[in-house]
């Protein structure tokens, strides 16, 4: 129902979205290994831990919420446009 | 080398194993033997060995086990550091292992312990602590988790407030919870479940503390995941009110009100405009006079926000009260719907001027009497539509134009029949296209679901806007409300890629219904009524089901049309003003 040029146009912002999503989906998973290091630097200092551990679990807890909260748009974005969805549909 | 090791291996494994059988005989292991055991060994490796067999045991862990040990053992009297040593045997050294039997015990053992001392550092059952100061009660209680900080408020809370009965630290806890950050208070509602007399105080205190800092609310109200429902925001203002807290009361109203004009996300404006409704119910007055917002109607009081949390009870009264404004002002349907074609209006250009000024002065009237008649109004009111259900305050501005839509057909039965049945069905295609580009893609549209103008230019205008990041996220994430907030980024990213995916399916099926209804329209023009076509017959059940509705209705729309234009009685309603 689309001309070339509106589907090329509607396609461009698709993929920008999803550029966007994994960005910011790879920070939060950056974050969580980078928290563990911090953990095991702390444990070898022989710091407390337990808020750095806190604050990993909650990250994860956040991340988690949010790929069950985003995976039926990603399911109909990956659908749509199957050359995204092997990086949409890889969270790790 | 290795002969030495191994030698020396084997020489504390069997003096481990020595002490280990001691225990045993003894029944249960003993918390000094252990200790002085684990003294005995040198070698991190060795220990690991002796005690659990083959396999790796991060030197880190063992480092942390050692130097605990050590506190523990010279330093009993310190709680706090006795229960952190509890926490990372149980936690780093003994949960990983406890799938092998000689961990599995000391686990037992140590949880035990764990569990003891917790509840002796309870600050209610701990008489050493009730003499403390504020200073020394907020130090300890930070100390907290948050699971223990919840139950610590409920044993406080739990005691009532009147004088005689009242815990020693409730005026303490109750200045700890003022001076919280949001961070610890979201915290602790995800744990403070029940009962909820106590999460209102906790909650009425927490925002008596902070009702001016807008940053803070917005932090503890649209926290990641949700701790608070505007229920029990709106219950909190409720009572600070009742406590003479009306400043704070009014400070919250206000953010609120501002929060839920400008947002633009629609959570967080849901939220606002749900815990306004939910206070307004029992304070109608102090909502109308905290917030103020520029008028919708011509002659109208009432604000934009005011309205926006009109029951939908009170939408038929609204709309007979338009009615009869329009009427006193000479407004007629076709004068509003023809003005949205002058060149005043502009979706693209005017967008935030010429419509939003119009409402700001609360005057419809230039848009509605320029007198232009042709089949480009539907495409203007569509765009008006997706306008309006874009702004902050969509309400009663959607009511009135799916009301005014409503009329379309008797509005234009004094078009020709083939003008009128066109822009009957365009009107309610688009109606049905943005209902299903929004059912395709959320429950609840956000923003760009409701743009189906047949404008592209109007869609990437928006798209652009909206995909745009507004921050990029970058290799090393920042604290972790960056990350939340790109996360959040994230989730409006991927929605938006779907409603164009479900914007662009739902256009392709409301132009494949458009086209099967314009071709039942002929046959129905020559044989109204029962008596249909095979062709009808036909599409009717060819028709997917989410369609099939629309389909089966077309032919007696075209029959109300008919009946409006030849019957004089409607002929007349059509060609009054409102």
């Amino acid at each position: 129902m689309f001309d070339e040029y509106t589907k090329k146009s509607y396609l461009k912002k698709i993929e920008t979205n999803v550029e966007n999503y994994l960005q910011h989906r790879s920070a939060a998973v950056t974050y969580i290994l980078n928290k563990d290091k911090e953990i095991e630097a702390a444990i070898k200092e022989g710091k407390d831990p337990s808020a750095l551990i806190h604050k990993k679990q909650k990250m994860e807890q956040t991340l988690r919420d949010f790929l069950n909260r985003t995976q039926r748009n990603v399911d109909i974005v990956a659908k749509a446009v199957p050359s995204l969805a092997p990086r949409l549909k890889n969270n790790k | 080398m290795h002969s030495t090791y191994a030698e020396q291996d084997r020489k504390t494994v069997s003096s481990f194993e020595a002490g280990s059988a001691r225990v045993k005989k003894a029944g249960f292991i003993a918390n000094a033997q252990f200790v002085s055991d684990l003294k005995k060994l040198e070698s991190a490796r060795t220990l690991y060995r002796a005690t659990f067999g083959e396999g790796k045991l991060p030197q880190a862990q063992l480092t942390e086990l050692k130097r605990t040990v050590a506190t523990y053992n010279t330093s009993p009297s310190s709680l706090y550091a006795r229960r952190q040593f509890l926490k990372n045997v149980v936690e780093y050294v003994l949960k990983p292992l406890q799938h092998k039997k000689a961990a599995k015990k000391l686990l037992r053992y140590f949880q035990a312990e764990l569990s003891a001392l917790t509840s002796e550092l309870k600050l209610v059952s701990n008489p050493e602590f009730l003499t403390m100061s504020r200073e020394e009660f907020q130090k300890s209680f930070n100390h907290f988790t948050p699971k223990e900080q919840a139950e610590t408020i409920v044993e406080i809370f739990s005691l009532g407030s009147s004088q005689e009965n009242q815990h020693p630290h409730r005026i303490h806890l109750i200045r700890t919870i003022e001076a919280a950050t949001s961070e610890q208070l979201s915290e602790i509602f995800e744990h403070l479940k029940k009962p909820a007399h106590i999460r209102a105080s906790v909650l009425r205190y927490a925002l008596s503390g902070h009702a001016s800092q807008k940053e803070f609310l917005s932090a503890l109200f649209f926290s990641e995941p949700k701790v608070l429902t505007s229920n029990e925001v709106a219950d909190a203002i409720r009572s600070l009110k009742s406590k003479n807290r009306e400043k704070e009361a009014e400070a919250i109203l206000v953010m609120l009100s501002e929060t839920a004009k400008d947002s633009t996300g629609s959570k967080k404006k849901l939220f606002c405009l749900e815990a306004l409704s939910k206070f307004k119910e029992s304070h109608p007055d102090i909502v109308k006079n905290s917030v103020s917002r520029p008028a919708l109607t011509p002659t109208s009081n009432t604000t934009a926000g005011d309205s926006s949390l009109n029951s939908e009870n009170s939408t038929k009264k609204k709309n007979t009260e338009l009615l009869e404004e329009f009427r006193k002002n000479g407004i007629t349907f076709d004068s509003f719907l023809s003005s949205l074609d002058s060149k005043s209006w502009n979706y693209e250009k005017t967008k935030k001027r010429g419509f939003e000024q119009a409402i700001a002065k609360g005057s419809f009237s230039d848009f509605f009497l320029t007198p232009v008649n042709n089949l480009e109004k539907k495409k203007n009111v569509v765009n008006a539509v997706s306008y309006i259900e874009e702004t902050a305050n969509p309400g009663p501005l959607t009511r009135l134009f799916r009301f005014l839509m409503s009329l379309i057909p008797l509005a234009s039965a004094k078009k020709s029949v083939k003008e009128a049945e066109e822009l009957t069905l365009k009107a309610k295609l688009e109606l049905f296209n943005i209902t299903l580009a929004a059912d395709v893609a959320e429950k609840k549209p956000v923003e760009a679901a409701t743009n189906t103008s047949e404008n592209t230019d109007t869609n990437e205008t928006k798209k652009d806007s909206i995909t745009t990041p507004r921050s990029s996220a970058s290799s090393e994430p920042g604290t972790p409300g960056d990350v939340e907030a790109g996360l959040q980024e994230a989730e409006a990213a991927i929605r938006e890629a779907a409603v164009i995916v479900a914007n662009g399916e739902a256009k392709t099926s409301a132009a494949r219904t458009f086209s099967q209804v314009l071709r039942i329209i002929p046959p129905a023009r020559k044989k109204t009524g029962n008596d249909e076509t095979v062709e009808n017959t036909q599409l009717r059940s060819n028709a997917p089901a989410a369609i099939r509705p629309l389909v089966e209705t077309k032919v007696k729309d075209y029959d109300a049309v008919n009946s409006a234009v030849n019957s004089r009685e409607h002929r007349r309603s059509a060609s009054c003003n409102f």
